[in-house]
């Protein structure tokens, strides 16, 4: 499954990436989707089959579902 | 003739080349600003920036990576914590030897009492419970004088603030990146540190970290845009934006990173061990000299309880010191090292001492052209 997760601020941001990095998980950085309301404009795609409640923390403001060809319509 | 710098206190020289390289790397081939713009390059800035905040964390055992905040230098970092925590008609606890970025915003906010110390700067810890009122609020102390080396006892200064009920802000000036500094277990809740002395990085950048007790209630006190919540008029209340308005000084950090890095790679009982080892050969050169009478130290005259800052009175110490720069190309400070409390409680105010501070780069060859000069000048 395809995911947005956006933050509350680019810090929150680049370590949600570093984490996920760090397990493995493909993610990317990149702007926040207009149509994605959000209070920091960076946010991280990414891909897991994993459980998402896991990846959620105090530093995310939401985590989106998106579909597969996400990253190559923006 | 090699010029000798003993003037580590006022700033860190020489830097590692690691940090200068970092600096001029990234003003020239990278040079973006962070926490705005969403491109990859930014991100990369931002993920440096990351490691900056999380070697710190790992350093001083922090309580978070996000609770490390960066400022333009210790003494912001101190005015910021001081202002941001205490309020008028509040109370707080000053060491005997604090510089003036404690002691100008303390009276400038709150009223205080100091914990005296003795003559060698030694903190007399039997007091401080004494001096508790009911509207003290906190702890304020250096961890190592910037006059006369001599090291505050965190450990139990952090123990009767806790006991109590008090704040506890460290300014870690002269520590940072010499000493173990523990922010659990001496439970600190906002270590003040400078970028520039002891972690080696350039002059520009420090910090704070703060606990999240005290995040809860301090308030900023820049505000301005932080690259988050950007449809509110309000500062975040998540760290580290809620310290952290407008733009970070982003070379200065990664330059702070890879010398906080130097200070890991070498580890702090080495470079304390290194730095100590020169404080001990220059004391024991300035002791014959003082058994003359022809200087005296202030302070300790061993190692014991100190870092490598040294201060000496003798006849003309402003003549003295820049005859060591003119004639011997040896670097010091003579004065008040804007530490006029300090200098009180030591009994060297008004005139001041003669300072020398060794470095960890600082060589034993140095220290003793150093004693050597200062055996001539004073005859």
């Amino acid at each position: 499954m395809n995911y947005i997760a956006t933050f509350f601020s680019h810090y929150g941001a680049i370590g949600f990436d570093r984490d996920c990095r760090s397990k493995n998980i493909f993610c990317k950085l990149m702007p926040v989707p207009r149509s994605l309301s959000s209070s920091c404009g960076t946010c991280v795609f990414f891909k897991t089959t994993q459980d998402i409640e896991q990846f959620k923390n105090e530093d995310i403001e939401n985590i989106y579902p998106v579909d597969e060809n996400f990253v190559e319509d923006i | 003739m090699q010029k000798i710098y003993l003037d580590n206190a006022a700033t860190s020289f020489p830097k590692p080349e690691a940090v200068a390289r970092a600096v001029y790397d990234y003003i020239v081939k990278e040079g973006v600003n962070i926490n705005r713009s969403s491109y990859s390059k930014a991100y990369d800035a931002e993920v440096k920036v990351y490691e900056c905040r999380r070697l710190l964390c790992e350093l001083f055992n922090g309580p978070g990576v996000k609770n490390v905040i960066f400022t333009g230098g210790i003494t912001e970092s101190l005015n910021v914590s001081i202002m941001g925590l205490l309020k008028k008609g509040d109370h707080v606890l000053v060491s005997s030897l604090e510089h003036n970025s404690v002691m100008r915003p303390v009276i400038n906010r709150v009223d205080y009492d100091v914990i005296p110390c003795d003559e060698n700067g030694d903190m007399r810890l039997d007091t401080v419970k004494s001096l508790i009122r009911p509207d003290t609020k906190a702890i304020i102390a250096t961890h190592a004088s910037n006059v006369c080396g001599t090291i505050n006892p965190l450990y139990e200064l952090g123990k009767i603030a806790k006991e109590h009920g008090l704040y506890f802000i460290v300014d870690s000036a002269q520590s940072g990146g010499v000493l173990e500094i523990d922010m659990e277990a001496m439970n600190i809740d906002v270590l003040c540190f400078a970028g520039h002395k002891g972690l080696l990085g350039p002059q520009g950048i420090g910090g704070f970290v703060i606990n999240n007790k005290a995040a809860d209630i301090m308030e900023p006190f820049i505000y301005g845009g932080t690259g988050s919540v950007s449809d509110s008029l309000r500062m975040p209340e998540f760290l580290p934006d809620k310290y952290e308005a407008g733009t970070l000084n982003v070379p200065g950090i990664i330059g702070l990173a890879e010398g906080v890095r130097c200070v890991l790679n070498r580890e702090i009982q080495e470079i304390i061990r290194r730095e100590l080892k020169a404080t001990a050969t220059l004391l024991e050169g300035f002791d014959d000299l003082q058994k003359e009478g022809r200087l005296k130290i202030i302070g300790h005259n061993t190692i014991d309880n100190r870092v490598g800052v040294v201060s000496v009175t003798c006849n003309d110490i402003s003549k003295v010191s820049y005859l060591l720069d003119d004639k011997y190309d040896i670097m010091t400070r003579v004065g008040l090292h804007c530490s006029p409390l300090a200098h009180k409680s030591l009994g060297t105010f008004p005139e001041g001492t003669l300072r020398f501070s060794v470095g960890v780069y600082t060589t034993m060859l140095e220290i003793e052209r150093c004693i050597e000069a200062m055996k001539q000048l004073l005859k």
